[in-house]
């Protein structure tokens, strides 16, 4: 009888806590990374990569437990101005015959209020891998209109550059970027 | 002795001084300091040199059709007639291709300014942003390729002058 109750227990424990996977809605393009960096120190530069995937997981009963796991294809930055991106591919920043790819895989979440939190996880980027924290905030969640879950969020963070090997100087007030990351991810049944 | 016409001897140390400012400034340029004077001002020098080199070679080579080279010096052995002529031949390739993947480059995303606030070089086909990168490797390459086919033309100029002593380098003078 006791065993019973533990397995049923379990299995309830089990349930609950199953936490949702999220599929990142880059399809419908509900998804973005960004980064900005100032130029010169007089202004902002804003810059995007075209190419992620990735997916969250998230249950209401354990938000502790949220994960997410993207990777950004880093050939596909994109700072409108063809000529600055070819360089922002080379050795001097993104390295991106030599490393492709740049992934996030987050290591812990503290849930604040109202679902937003502090998120830190492992990027990697240029060959390097370093634990950064992001302000996690949560935009909103519930059914869409065709039949679907989804629910967004918009995480900052700041990087040093020097700190992925990145050692091109672009000036004493460019030497670290905002990196933004908004993502919509759509249940996954 | 027969000389080159003279224009053909302009031409050419024109397009000598040029071609070695072009690799120069292209091989200095790419490593400039952000915050280096010539950031903005040396490619765009690159790119009009660039240009204006492109259009003399199409002349030069157009004018191959009517202009009269003087007869090859009759000491010339077969095999040095063979070889000049395709060292020629490649000048002729390496720098089209260059200036063309050059133009590519600079003109692909249809956002390009004008140069020193002077030209703006028309797109004459929009490039990926990605598809740069093999262009501007090929352009890289072909660069050393023309400084090695110059080193290999001065010193073939060299050694007729110097060694066998006869008129190669007088012509072109």
């Amino acid at each position: 009888m006791k065993l019973k109750n533990l397995l049923l227990t379990l299995a309830l424990v089990a349930g609950t806590s199953q936490a949702a996977t999220y599929q990142i809605d880059t399809k419908g393009a509900h998804a973005f990374v960004q980064f900005k960096i100032q130029h010169l120190g007089y202004s902002w530069l804003y810059g995007r990569f075209d190419e992620f995937s990735g997916t969250f997981d998230y249950d209401e009963k354990d938000p502790a437990a949220a994960s997410i796991n993207m990777t950004v294809i880093t050939e596909s930055v994109n700072s409108n101005h063809t000529m600055r991106d070819k360089h922002l591919r080379s050795d001097d920043f993104l390295n991106v015959e030599q490393f492709p790819e740049a992934t996030f895989i987050s290591t812990s979440f503290t849930e604040s209020e109202n679902g937003h939190g502090q998120m830190s996880g492992d990027l990697t980027l240029n060959g390097v891998t370093k634990n950064i924290q992001l302000d996690v905030k949560l935009v909103g969640a519930g059914k869409d209109p065709w039949g679907g879950y989804r629910r967004g969020y918009e995480a900052v963070g700041e990087i040093k550059l020097s700190e992925f090997n990145i050692r091109k100087s672009l000036g004493p007030k460019s030497e670290s970027l905002i990196l933004t990351i908004s993502v919509e991810g759509i249940k996954q049944k | 002795m027969t000389k080159f016409p003279l224009f053909t001897r302009l031409i050419h140390w024109l397009s000598a001084v040029l071609i070695v400012s072009l690799f120069a400034s292209g091989w200095y340029m790419v490593d400039l300091d952000y915050y280096s004077p010539w950031y903005q001002t040396l490619p765009d020098l690159h790119q009009m040199i660039g240009v204006f080199v492109a259009l003399l070679w199409l002349f030069k080579i157009t004018r191959l059709i009517w202009a009269s080279a003087p007869p090859d010096i009759t000491t010339l052995k077969p095999y040095e007639r063979f070889l000049s002529r395709l060292v020629k031949f490649m000048f002729y390739l390496l720098v089209m291709c260059l200036s063309l993947t050059g133009y590519l480059m600079a003109t692909a995303g249809n956002d390009q300014h004008a140069l020193l606030s002077l030209i703006k070089l028309p797109t004459i086909v929009t490039l990926d942003s990605e598809q740069l990168d093999p262009l501007g490797l090929a352009h890289e390459y072909m660069a050393y390729s023309i400084m090695l086919l110059l080193i290999l033309h001065v010193l073939a100029a060299f050694k007729h002058h110097f060694f066998d002593r006869d008129d190669t380098l007088r012509r072109m003078i």
